[in-house]
C-alpha cells in the first residue's frame, strides 16, 4: 500500500469518526442542553487529525512519496469530489426556495449546509483514490 | 469505436536484466513499485518521459519495450 492509499483509508476513517462523534454530541446537546447546542460542533476539531497524517507515517529514507500515476489518480479524485460538492451546495441552496419560498431560513443553514459538502469532499475524495488504486478499479488508469 | 491497447515488455525484459525486481526497477525510474505493477499489467499507460526512463534502463529503444494497437470495436 503506497501513501496515498494509507492517506485515503486514514482520511476516511478520521473523517467519518470525528462526524459520528460530533452527530451524536449534538443529539446529546439538543436533547439536554437546550440553547447551546452550538458548543456541541467542538468534536470537529478531530478533524485537526487529518493533518497529523505524517507524524503517524513518517516517510522512510529512500522512499518515493507519489509519482506521475499518484498524481492523476490525486487529481481525478479532487475533481470528482470537487464536483459532487459544488452541486451539493447548489442543491442546499435551492431547497429553501423551492420549499420556502419567500420566507426565511435559519442563520446556520448555508453554513451547516457548507459542513455537510466539506465532510462529503473529504469521504468522496478518500473513497474515489481507494476505488481508482484497485478496489474493483482500474487502477488509474486513462 | 477505436480502442487504444498498449501492451509492454517490461516483466520479460526484467527478467532477462538480472532478474530485476519490480522494487529495484521502480527505484531506478524514481516512481512507486504499485506504478510498475500497474503499468506491467497494461492498467497504467505510463507518460513519454517514464516510458523513455524505462526503457533507458534495460537499454533498449522505447518502441521495443512499449507497443501500441488501435483496435476498431
Amino acid at each position: 500500500m503506497n501513501r496515498v492509499l494509507k492517506y485515503a483509508w486514514y482520511q476516511l476513517i478520521v473523517v467519518i469518526v470525528a462526524t459520528l462523534f460530533a452527530a451524536v454530541t449534538i443529539l446529546i446537546a439538543v436533547k439536554y442542553w437546550p440553547g447551546k447546542e452550538f458548543s456541541a460542533v467542538i468534536p470537529f476539531c478531530l478533524f485537526v487529525f487529518v493533518n497529523f497524517y505524517r507524524l503517524f507515517f513518517p516517510l522512510k529514507a529512500g522512499e518515493i512519496a507519489f509519482d506521475e500515476r499518484d498524481e492523476q489518480i490525486k487529481k481525478h479524485a479532487t475533481m470528482i469530489s470537487f464536483n459532487i460538492f459544488w452541486y451539493a451546495f447548489i442543491l442546499f441552496c435551492i431547497i429553501p426556495i423551492l420549499t420556502i419560498g419567500n420566507g426565511k431560513i435559519h442563520v446556520m443553514y448555508l453554513g451547516g449546509a457548507l459542513v455537510v459538502c466539506g465532510i462529503s469532499f473529504r469521504i468522496i475524495w478518500s473513497i474515489a483514490v481507494i476505488v481508482q488504486y484497485g478496489w474493483g478499479g482500474k487502477d488509474g488508469e486513462e | 469505436m477505436a480502442k487504444n491497447n498498449l501492451s509492454n515488455q517490461i516483466r520479460r525484459l526484467r527478467f532477462e536484466n538480472g532478474q530485476m525486481t519490480q522494487q529495484q526497477l521502480a527505484d531506478k525510474v524514481g516512481v512507486t513499485r504499485q506504478t510498475i505493477i500497474a503499468t506491467e499489467a497494461g492498467k497504467y499507460a505510463p507518460s513519454l518521459p517514464l516510458a523513455f526512463k524505462i526503457a533507458r534502463t534495460f537499454g533498449m529503444p522505447i518502441e521495443t519495450v512499449f507497443q501500441y494497437e488501435n483496435k476498431d470495436s
